[in-house]
């Protein structure tokens, strides 16, 4: 009777044991995949990352920014401020490049000339060319940003003739991550 | 019979104890695995060679007979040539005086240095010629700190002018 009674208590020993060995080891295996989860989504996000840095690099050179051949020669990195403001207002208009590029949004600054304040060109206020900021879309705000630096080219006439203006400014291409 | 269960109990606490140092271990390797993450670097190479190219387009306030705002890349050409600005706000100034204000200016306003800044310094330097007669066409362009790693590569442009362009995070 006593020897079944320890018998018992030592198959009852065992199964807490079993329990208490299969949780600790299900507890460990749920932080290892949580880490392994948190790893994934944050390369996901250097890759966005990544082809957002690509992208700032390449857009000075694509037809809906670039010089082409407008300010005297195939530049690179040139954009022409004027196709932008056009550019804008297509987007303003229509849904057309909502998800043209697969980002959230596309911003232009001026370095040099460098202005105390920030003006963004607005199209209903009709500043433009006397701003220092423009943002593709002005429905979307916040984001991560990668940018590159850019040669931001306008015609202007001082009185007399018509010459290219060429500024520095930045191409931020502005992303979300996962 | 005591003394045995008291060992047996004694060998049980050394096993569970080395169980959890080994879990311990695993797990400390986990964790450093995942917090060494890869840095995002303050400036990428094609930066620099960005704004070099951007910085040749940049109209100047120097103007020639032909054009009324000479671009940094002309004014290049012109202060090798020791030329003077005919026309526009800078009439009468050397180009090269001009060329060198320019550039000043442009690089103070696109990298901004200091403890608030991911940057640490940089260095420009204009040099024209070929093989043994290359020469510093101006003074380099240096602010902040020029030493550690740095990022970007000498680009060449017509004319044999290559610009070094060196930003120091």
């Amino acid at each position: 009777m006593v020897k079944r009674k320890k018998g018992q208590l030592k198959i009852q020993q065992m199964a807490f044991m079993l329990i208490a060995v299969t949780l600790f080891f299900v507890m460990v295996g749920m932080f290892v995949l949580v880490i392994k989860i948190s790893g994934l989504r944050e390369s996901a996000n250097l890759l966005e990352e990544e082809e957002s840095m690509l992208l700032a690099a390449k857009l000075a050179n694509s037809p809906e920014f670039a010089c082409g051949e407008s300010f005297g020669g195939t530049a690179i990195g040139c954009i022409d401020a004027d196709k932008v403001m056009a550019l804008k207002k297509i987007i303003k208009d229509s849904t057309k490049y909502n998800k043209f590029w697969g980002i959230q949004n596309i911003e232009i600054y001026r370095i040099y000339p460098p202005e105390e304040t920030i003006t963004e060109c607005k199209l209903e206020d009709g500043n433009y060319p006397d701003c220092n900021f423009i943002r593709l879309r002005e429905d979307i705000e916040g984001g991560l940003r990668s940018s590159n630096f850019i040669s931001l080219c306008r015609k202007e006439f001082d009185g007399t003739e018509t010459y290219d203006q060429c500024d520095i400014a930045k191409l931020i291409v502005i992303y979300k991550t996962q | 019979m005591i003394k045995t269960k008291l060992k047996r109990a004694q060998e049980e606490m050394i096993g569970f104890a080395l169980i959890i140092v080994l879990v311990a271990v695993i797990l400390l390797i986990f964790l450093g695995f995942s917090l060494n993450n890869p840095n995002k670097e303050a400036v990428e190479s094609f930066e620099t060679a960005s704004f070099v190219s951007s910085l040749l387009q940049h109209n100047t306030d120097c103007a020639s007979n032909l054009e009324a705002h000479l671009s940094v890349q002309d004014l290049i050409f012109d202060c090798e040539k020791d030329e003077t600005c005919i026309n526009g706000e800078r009439a009468g100034e050397k180009a090269c005086k001009v060329l060198e204000e320019t550039i000043t200016n442009v690089l103070q306003a696109s990298w901004p240095i200091g403890e608030d800044w991911p940057l640490r310094g940089y260095k420009m330097t204009i040099q024209i010629g070929e093989d043994e007669d290359i020469k510093d066409l101006l003074p380099p362009f240096i602010d902040g700190s020029t030493e550690g790693t740095f990022k970007g590569t000498p680009q060449s442009f017509p004319k044999d002018i290559e610009i070094i362009f060196e930003v120091y995070s």
